[in-house]
């Protein structure tokens, strides 16, 4: 037996959602929402932000500290990281703190010439003022995916009219 | 005469912070960062939940308050756990 009234398609705001990610708070902006973007974007932004004034550029890091045997590390994936990423710009922040990796795996270890030619221009973080800029910037992610999928199902006033 | 030295360096060291690239020196005081995080937690969660945004500073201040008073007393319990059992 089918109804045959059907119940309109919720909408779903895929590109606001996108721009989100891109920028924390854009993506409630875009559907209308300017003053929760705004509260987004300052919270989240604000925690990102300070996480890395914390712990420097280098508590963005895709990969662990390597683990194993002197001479063959085992390097595997920073689980922070996977917070982390939900902001755009830790992407950026990322691949260029790859840049300056040493590479500390396969034989044989680098040589120390082209150690120093790595030699990148921000110091490395340890300890607590790492582990806090790591929490502040992966728990900032996090609160961004929140929004994202918020602004994903978000019903809005300026959305029903079709823009995103 | 060491004490001035001591400040003196610190402040050097202070002026030397290039921000995003060094790491702070706030390792004494770690504890009180939780503070800004837990209300980050609560302004994004509260934002994402209310209707009506007036309402928001009382309850994110209210739900921050709450999780920091929860964390207390789950701290004073494991500590009494730890330490006095």
């Amino acid at each position: 037996m089918t109804s045959t009234h059907e119940s309109p398609r919720p909408s779903v705001h895929v590109l606001a959602a996108f721009a989100g990610w891109l920028a924390p708070g854009l993506g409630h902006a875009l559907i209308g929402e300017k003053q929760r973007g705004l509260i987004i974007a300052a919270a989240v932004g604000g925690l990102w932000i300070a996480g890395l004034l914390l712990g420097g550029v280098t508590v963005i890091d895709r990969y662990a500290p390597p683990e194993g045997e002197q001479g063959m590390p085992v390097r595997r994936l920073a689980l922070p990281f996977l917070g982390q990423v939900m902001i755009a710009p830790s992407c950026v922040i990322a691949v260029w703190n790859a840049r300056y990796a040493v590479p500390t795996w396969g034989y044989p270890p680098p040589a120390p010439r082209d150690q120093v030619a790595h030699k990148p221009p921000f110091s490395p973080s340890f300890g607590r003022m790492n582990e806090q800029g790591v929490l502040y910037t992966a728990l900032a992610g996090l609160l961004n995916l929140l929004a994202i999928i918020d602004v994903l199902y978000r019903h809005s006033q300026f959305a029903a009219g079709g823009v995103a | 005469m060491s004490i001035y030295l001591a400040l003196a360096l610190s402040w050097a060291g202070a002026l030397a912070y290039r921000p995003f690239l060094d790491p702070l020196n706030l390792d004494r005081p770690w504890l009180v960062l939780s503070v800004p995080m837990v209300l980050a937690v609560a302004v994004v969660y509260k934002a994402i939940k209310l209707e009506d945004l007036s309402h928001l500073p009382r309850h994110a201040l209210g739900m921050a308050a709450q999780v920091l008073i929860l964390m207390a007393v789950a701290a004073g319990l494991l500590w009494a756990l730890t330490e006095l059992m």
